[in-house]
């Protein structure tokens, strides 16, 4: 485990749950104990609905579904103090909570919000919808203009600095301005929301497939300012299933899949040499080669899971199944073991740098 | 097939011992009219003897010509008049006697004293002699609930005071009043579909004719459902020739309670007609060759609009029902066949023959608007 | 290329027209409606009809058949007369002794349903913030807001004969109790808190509210401009419903309540006033469909165009 200076937000055995029509629970995130280190550039892949947006959206202390509960401890490092957003880990209360959801929801510290509103900045995938449609441009950076030492700024010179840092033309900036989203286009739109999430100075940049959707020139622009970023001790998460867009600016890797968070990667150099990595991982490198995918590679649904976990839940792939027998009892096939008990935390011993994956399989 | 723990569990109570009543009307209802000849207005029959010992004497304005025993009296006197009145409380019959001018009658009356038997009955001499068969009365309304009839039936919940069978009479209430909800339904589904599936599908088309058909449906829904109530019923008793009111004036009425209300529907289902007209699948339905009718009611209504459909004709239904009940009782109009009017008639007898008949229809309203409730909550539930 | 300044003022002026379509709207509702009822007001006259068609003369002689127009030109022309009066706000007599006219009469009822209407919507915003409130509570919705918002006005009129003749209670016609009646039993509650809770539901859950949270700044703030509108286009969208109850209301207090409703029923029905049955009809109408045209618009041109 990391010590206390280099870690930023330490998550423990985090459930996501959401009660649907049949009336059994769905577990969007499972078991999941990470360790988000500081000032580093940070890439949670994984496929459609594996739960990356989930996890940060736990993290932050929102439900996205409801009826749902957010279940584990979750804490951020702040100025060398540890400040809890969660601290609910008794599974026995998992059903009380589930019906009675807003009972759960009392359970966030109320020093989430200033934590979100000083030092998190959220970048989101589609920002014509994550911006109020009611509101003019300069009425949104009104409220980033409130925060922090901002108001001693001139409000006018605030907007020009931030919309110009974002990458809007000087000639277009009191047209912007006065503008609703719906009348934004794509890009610009997402160019002031760039401007708006900067302009409250965040310490944590939290990027939701900022590429996705927008037109060349604007991720260039968007790529440049995170890597402008990176380095100055801000710590920028990034979420993406495109691993060629994490892959320049990204120095640590989160793979999850299936609400599972099935490897940490922390040098990514790894990530060229995928034969020392998890079955899934390996399988989303490979895909990136496509000439190596092999014949009988096939797309397959990602599991649902209606209990909490007891299996790995990437076993049930036939993938597993040809792995042979367990090297400490060789009477029990990978197979087996894999689909009746969770992996542990498995360090990397040849790297001295401790990365992790949570696979019963060893070559 | 339902999500019960959507449904409230005091809604599954009520819908059970509802449906248990439904039952039983229906039984009730289908063995009256289909083996008998019996009205629901018909008067029933019962006549009960009143036992010897509980005869008792009253007499006013009577002279006595032997008035040394006070239990046995001659009248010699014409004119006159007796009547007998039986007090259910005490079990007793009082004979009242006053002068009046005395209408011959077959039978004889005598005085009798308490304690007489049947001999004594026959012996006695008097001018006034009544006899026994004068003490079989049938004129005992109402009978209280769970009476044996004297052909052997039972009547369920007795009768009323004009001798009618509150339980033939309730069922076949809520029937009249079911069909005028029904009536109200068909109009409301008939109306709303057609006028939502122009608006909805064929808006483009006829794009006047839609937007005509749009502004009325607007018109109709922005005036209040009781506003159009009043001025149909107005209209309904200009027109309709006096002879005909009685019969046609409520479901006149309630056939334009359904058309007023359609406009609900027609919005619901237009706006899923937009929403798919647009879509993939209904292209490729038409690059297929499929007429428009056979989308539209082959396709879309089955598959998108008949949860929609569902939960509004059963609101509707319901609210047809209730609004039978509050305008009856509140005379809005005269319906002796609906169970409003049964309630205000309950209501009106309560000082004089008890609370009998009024909780017996209460509970019987309360019933029939929680079945309605409920219903409409599982329907809902069903949709979710 | 030159813009012209007079086409731009009919721009403009067009846009004008646009904010008053809710307006225009209802007019010509009530102008269409109000002919067909004039409609009616002729054909219930059973001898010949003088200037004033709202009089009832008697005669024994038999009147001639008319054709369909003439009797249509007939009520065109005395459609006009009282549109032509009802411009001058004169409406006519009500009643000759005491003397008053038909527009303070209508006026004053209209003033006193308007009240009940308005107590009503506030009564029911604030229960239906309580039952939004509480609703979360699994116990408390069960047993209490579901049987609460199941409540029409059949329950009340049950319960309020059973009240009065088996436990000898009274119930006043305080303007508090008859708003509460009315804003329970026609449903008016039910439907207002299912909207506002499910518009609330809806608007909490938009991108931009969960945007808000992510940036820790109050969902409330970001979100109260559209929570606003939506509940006053809900609540005008409801008006017409709150009218109909207290239609009923009315009604069923036999003339201690005397707004609007009992006068279309006690001047329609009861002690027959052809002019009073008319004008209060046509005002309610006006009312309602301009309060429902409004929240049309409202709906339309504010919510959706955002």
């Amino acid at each position: 485990m990391n010590n206390l200076n280099n870690t930023l937000i330490e998550v423990r055995n985090l459930y996501s749950v959401y009660k649907t029509n049949t009336s059994k629970p769905k577990f969007i995130l499972n078991d999941v104990n990470i360790d988000i280190p500081k000032g580093k550039t940070i890439g949670i892949i994984g496929e459609s609905g594996s739960g990356k947006t989930q996890l940060i959206s736990s993290i932050c202390g929102i439900q996205l579904l409801s009826p749902g509960v957010i279940y584990g401890n979750v804490r951020f490092n702040i100025n060398n103090e540890w400040v809890s957003v969660y601290n609910n880990d008794k599974n026995s209360e998992m059903d009380y909570y589930l019906n009675n959801p807003f009972k759960a929801n009392k359970k966030v510290s109320s020093n989430i919000r200033s934590i979100k509103r000083d030092l998190i900045g959220f970048i989101p995938q589609d920002p014509k919808t994550y911006l109020n449609p009611f509101w003019t441009v300069d009425t949104l950076f009104k409220q980033s203009h409130k925060l922090n030492n901002n108001h001693k700024i001139p409000f006018d010179e605030f907007i020009e600095k931030h919309l110009l840092s974002a990458g809007i033309r000087d000639n277009k900036i009191d047209d912007i301005k006065r503008k609703r989203p719906n009348e934004l286009s794509g890009g610009e739109a997402q160019r002031v929301m760039m401007g708006f999430v900067f302009s409250k100075s965040p310490k944590i940049i939290i990027a939701d497939e900022p590429t996705t959707g927008v037109d060349v020139t604007t991720q260039k622009k968007i790529i440049e300012t995170l890597t402008a970023l990176s380095g100055n001790d801000i710590t920028i998460i990034l979420i993406s299933h495109d691993l060629g867009f994490l892959d320049h600016l990204v120095d640590e890797y989160f793979v999850m899949y299936s609400g599972f968070v099935c490897e940490y990667i922390k040098k990514k150099e790894k990530i060229y040499n995928p034969e020392n990595l998890h079955p899934y991982t390996k399988k989303i490198v490979q895909s990136l080669d496509k000439n190596k995918l092999s014949k009988n590679s096939r797309l397959e649904t990602t599991p649902e899971h209606q209990e909490f976990l007891q299996y790995c839940p990437y076993s049930t792939k036939g993938f597993c199944s040809q792995l042979g027998t367990d090297i400490d009892n060789p009477k029990i096939t990978y197979t087996e073991k894999c689909r009746t008990s969770l992996p542990d935390k498995k360090i990397d011993s040849n790297d001295d740098i401790n990365s992790w994956k949570r696979c019963w399989y060893e070559k | 097939m339902f999500n019960t723990n959507k449904v409230p569990k005091f809604s599954i109570i009520l819908i059970s011992i509802a449906l248990i009543m439904f039952v039983f009307i229906s039984i009730n209802y289908i063995s009256n009219h289909l083996f008998s000849n019996i009205d629901s207005d018909e008067r029933i029959e019962y006549c009960q003897r009143i036992k010897m010992d509980k005869v008792k004497f009253i007499h006013d304005d009577a002279t006595c010509n032997i008035p040394n025993n006070s239990n046995v009296c001659q009248y010699s006197c014409p004119g006159w008049h007796s009547y007998k009145k039986y007090n259910r409380s005490d079990d007793e019959m009082e004979y009242y006697i006053s002068r009046t001018d005395f209408t011959s009658s077959s039978k004889n009356i005598i005085i009798v004293p308490a304690h007489a038997s049947v001999t004594d009955l026959q012996n006695m001499v008097g001018s006034l002699p009544i006899s026994t068969d004068s003490l079989l009365d049938c004129n005992l309304h109402p009978l209280p609930p769970l009476t044996r009839t004297n052909d052997n039936s039972t009547l369920l919940l007795g009768t009323d005071i004009e001798g009618r069978d509150i339980f033939r009479l309730l069922s076949s209430s809520i029937f009249h009043s079911l069909q005028f909800a029904f009536l109200t339904l068909i109009a409301f589904f008939i109306s709303g579909i057609s006028s939502g599936i122009l608006l909805g599908y064929y808006s483009n088309q006829y794009f006047v004719i839609s937007s005509i058909a749009n502004y009325i449906n607007k018109s109709l829904e922005s005036v209040p459902l009781l506003l159009w109530i009043l001025i149909s019923l107005y209209a309904l008793k200009l027109f309709l020739p006096p002879e005909l009111q009685h019969d046609f004036a409520w479901p006149i009425l309630f056939i334009i309670l359904g058309q007023v209300s359609s406009p609900a529907l027609s919005k619901m289902i237009r706006l899923k007609f937009i929403k798919l007209a647009d879509d993939e699948f209904v292209v490729a339905l038409k690059m297929l060759g499929l007429s428009n009718s056979k989308i539209i009611f082959n396709h879309i209504i089955p598959y998108y609009c008949l949860p929609i459909i569902f939960s509004q004709c059963a609101y509707i239904f319901a609210q047809a029902l209730f609004l039978d009940i509050t305008l009856t009782y509140l005379n809005v109009f005269f319906n002796e066949q609906s169970i409003g009017y049964r309630f205000l008639e309950a209501k009106n007898t309560i000082s004089d023959y008890g609370y009998g008949y009024f909780i017996i229809t209460s509970i019987i309203i309360f019933f029939i608007i929680a079945f309605m409730f409920s219903l409409i909550r599982l329907i809902d539930s069903y949709n979710e | 290329m030159n813009i012209n300044i007079p086409i731009l003022r009919n721009i403009n002026n067009i846009r004008i027209l646009n904010y008053l379509s809710p307006l225009f709207k209802s007019l010509l509702t009530v102008a269409i409606i109000s002919y067909l009822l004039m409609c009616l007001v002729y054909f219930s006259h059973i001898g010949p009809i003088g200037n004033d068609i709202f009089q009832q003369k008697f005669s024994y002689q038999e009147l001639p058949n008319k054709s369909f127009i003439t009797v249509q030109g007939e009520i065109i022309i005395h459609y006009i007369n009282w549109i032509n009066s009802a411009l001058h706000l004169d409406f006519g007599q009500a009643y000759s002794y005491p003397p008053t006219s038909v527009l303070s009469l209508v006026g004053s009822k209209i003033f006193i349903s308007s009240k009940l209407i308005f107590f009503s919507l506030l009564i029911a915003l604030a229960l239906s913030i309580i039952i939004i409130i509480l609703r979360k509570y699994k116990l408390i919705n069960e047993i209490i807001i579901e049987p609460l918002l199941s409540i029409s006005f059949t329950h009340i009129l049950v319960t309020i004969i059973v009240c009065k003749i088996i436990f000898d209670i009274k119930i006043g016609s305080s303007m508090f109790t008859a708003s509460l009646i009315l804003c329970l039993g026609s449903g008016f509650l039910s439907d207002f808190s299912y909207l506002l809770y499910k518009e609330y539901e809806n608007i909490m859950s938009k991108d931009y509210a969960i945007f808000a949270e992510f940036s820790g700044f109050s969902k409330l703030l970001f979100t109260l401009k559209e929570m606003t509108i939506s509940l006053i286009s809900i609540s005008t969208s409801r008006i017409p419903i709150l009218f109909g109850g207290m239609i009923i209301l009315e009604i069923a207090s036999q003339g201690s309540l005397e707004g609007v409703g009992y006068l279309i029923w006690d001047s329609g029905f009861v002690n027959q006033n052809l002019r009073v049955f008319y004008s209060a009809t046509v005002f309610s109408i006006f009312i309602t469909s301009f309060f429902f045209f409004l929240a049309d618009f409202i709906d339309r041109k504010i919510l959706l165009k955002n």
